[in-house]
């Protein structure tokens, strides 16, 4: 793994390619969009949380929908308040 | 199935109850069902949507998990379509209202004639008629090019004739001939008479007899040179008047504007309106009251719907404000000088030259009154035939 990132690192590719990071990118405070990640663990209208490769993402707000969702991405909308990984 | 083919595809609203719906939701991606708007209603209720092809795998997946299904809504294009399958008579409804307007629009429905000035419009209309361009009749028989000879030949007093056809409308434009002023011939006696009212500024006698001399006051009409010499034995000679005669003339031009003028204020507020022209009426594509001049600028598109006689209309529309301002008589005065000056210039003879140009203006509080007097020299001699 570690011969895995150097490369990266030397060749400058992207991490969520190479490494499968999660990638979040946040619209505003209406959007957020999770690459990589690895399952659903708990669904509601204020909570949501994902599993990563490397922590557990847990998304806070109101309203909280899933716009779409395939194995790799997902794209939730609502109110976003809070994005905490642990 | 991705992009804009989605929106074909019949898809369902699900209801999904169960106490693992987000392990439902981790299974369907698995198997690469694609789900969107994904709701959390409540007491483990989630409402999504998926595609109808994907409903079987769907309904395992929550079997597995002990959870239920139900279908609560159908969209999409595909599914309107499967729900009037059934209705033969809208289709055919659709194909005759079809035929019915591809027929429309080949049959001449609206002639109109612009250019025309003295030739009256019935006259050419009449003419067209006789020349085979008429309502009624089939776009595909009309043979511009014949009406245009005949018409050409039927009529002296057109120039040129343009004829185009979009839809079911046929735009005949016109260009008059420009009548030749009548011209005395040189062989004939002639006097020459002052054109307008003014000043004998020069006067340089060819052939006649000159009435007039330089500093005379002449009125319209007024003999200049006469054509026509009695001798004193009493012989009459008959000539030709040929002179240059410039005369200083006295023009004026006297308009009234008001001082308030209300001004278009634009707000910077956008709006598009839509509607559809058939047959020269038109079909609002909205609700509410149309746009109007004294709320609105309004910039209008027409698109002309695939050669049929339709038109589709974009009203571009800015807000406005309208604001009344007071100006002062300075204001008005140097807001129209301009265009008053070119106004009375352009009834003065080309070779005029203008000798000084004044302004006077009164006002009653609410209107300004401007008079325009232009000094100038102008051509002052019109050739008339000798009456004798």
């Amino acid at each position: 793994m570690k011969i895995n990132k150097k490369i990266t690192n030397i060749l400058d590719m992207p991490k969520e390619v190479t490494l499968n990071y999660p990638k979040i990118t946040v619209l505003g405070e209406e959007s957020v969009c999770v690459e990589n990640h690895k399952g659903l663990i708990e669904l509601s209208q204020t909570v949501i949380r994902l599993n990563t490769r490397m922590y557990l993402l847990k998304i806070t707000g109101e309203n909280l929908d899933i716009k779409s969702i395939t194995g790799d991405d997902i794209e939730i909308t609502g109110k976003i308040t809070g994005i905490i990984m642990s | 199935m991705s992009g804009v083919f989605d929106f074909f595809e019949e898809y369902d609203i699900i209801r999904l109850e169960g106490k693992f719906v987000e392990k439902f939701f981790n299974i369907a991606t698995r198997k690469k069902i694609k789900i969107w708007n994904v709701r959390y209603i409540g007491k483990s209720v989630a409402v999504f949507n998926c595609y109808r092809k994907d409903y079987g795998k769907i309904t395992e997946i929550a079997e597995k998990i002990s959870a239920k299904v139900y279908i609560m809504d159908s969209k999409g294009v595909m599914h309107e379509v499967n729900k009037y399958k059934k209705r033969v008579s809208l289709y055919i409804g659709a194909v005759v209202m079809a035929i019915v307007l591809s027929f429309l629009s080949n049959v001449l429905c609206i002639v109109s004639v612009t250019g025309n000035t003295r030739i009256p419009e019935e006259v050419i209309l009449n003419q067209l008629k006789n020349s085979g361009l008429s309502k009624g009749r089939f776009v595909k028989n009309i043979d511009i090019k014949s009406v245009k000879k005949k018409i050409l030949a039927q009529n002296n007093e057109i120039s040129w004739i343009g004829i185009s056809i979009k839809g079911a409308k046929a735009e005949v434009e016109i260009v008059e001939k420009v009548l030749k002023p009548y011209i005395v011939p040189k062989n004939e006696p002639a006097n020459i008479v002052a054109s307008k009212d003014g000043v004998v500024d020069s006067i340089v006698l060819k052939d006649g007899f000159g009435m007039v001399q330089k500093g005379d006051t002449v009125k319209k009409g007024q003999l200049l040179v006469s054509g026509i010499n009695e001798s004193n034995q009493g012989d009459i000679m008959l000539v030709h008047s040929q002179a240059d005669i410039r005369l200083k003339t006295w023009n004026y031009l006297t308009k009234t504007y008001p001082l308030v003028v209300n001004e278009r204020l634009p707000l910077n507020e956008f709006k598009s309106y839509y509607s559809l022209e058939v047959f020269g009426k038109r079909f609002n594509l909205f609700w509410g009251e149309p746009p109007t001049e004294e709320k609105f600028n309004i910039t209008e598109t027409k698109n002309s719907l695939w050669g049929m006689n339709a038109e589709f209309i974009k009203q571009n529309c800015e807000k406005i404000e309208i604001k009344a301002k007071k100006y002062t008589s300075d204001q008005i005065l140097n807001l129209y000088k301009k265009e008053m000056y070119n106004e009375l210039i352009n009834t003065l003879d080309d070779n005029c030259e203008i000798i000084s140009k004044e302004y006077n203006h009164k006002t009653d509080g609410e209107n300004i009154t401007i008079e325009l007097c232009v000094v100038a020299v102008e051509n002052g001699g019109t050739l008339v035939k000798t009456q004798y």
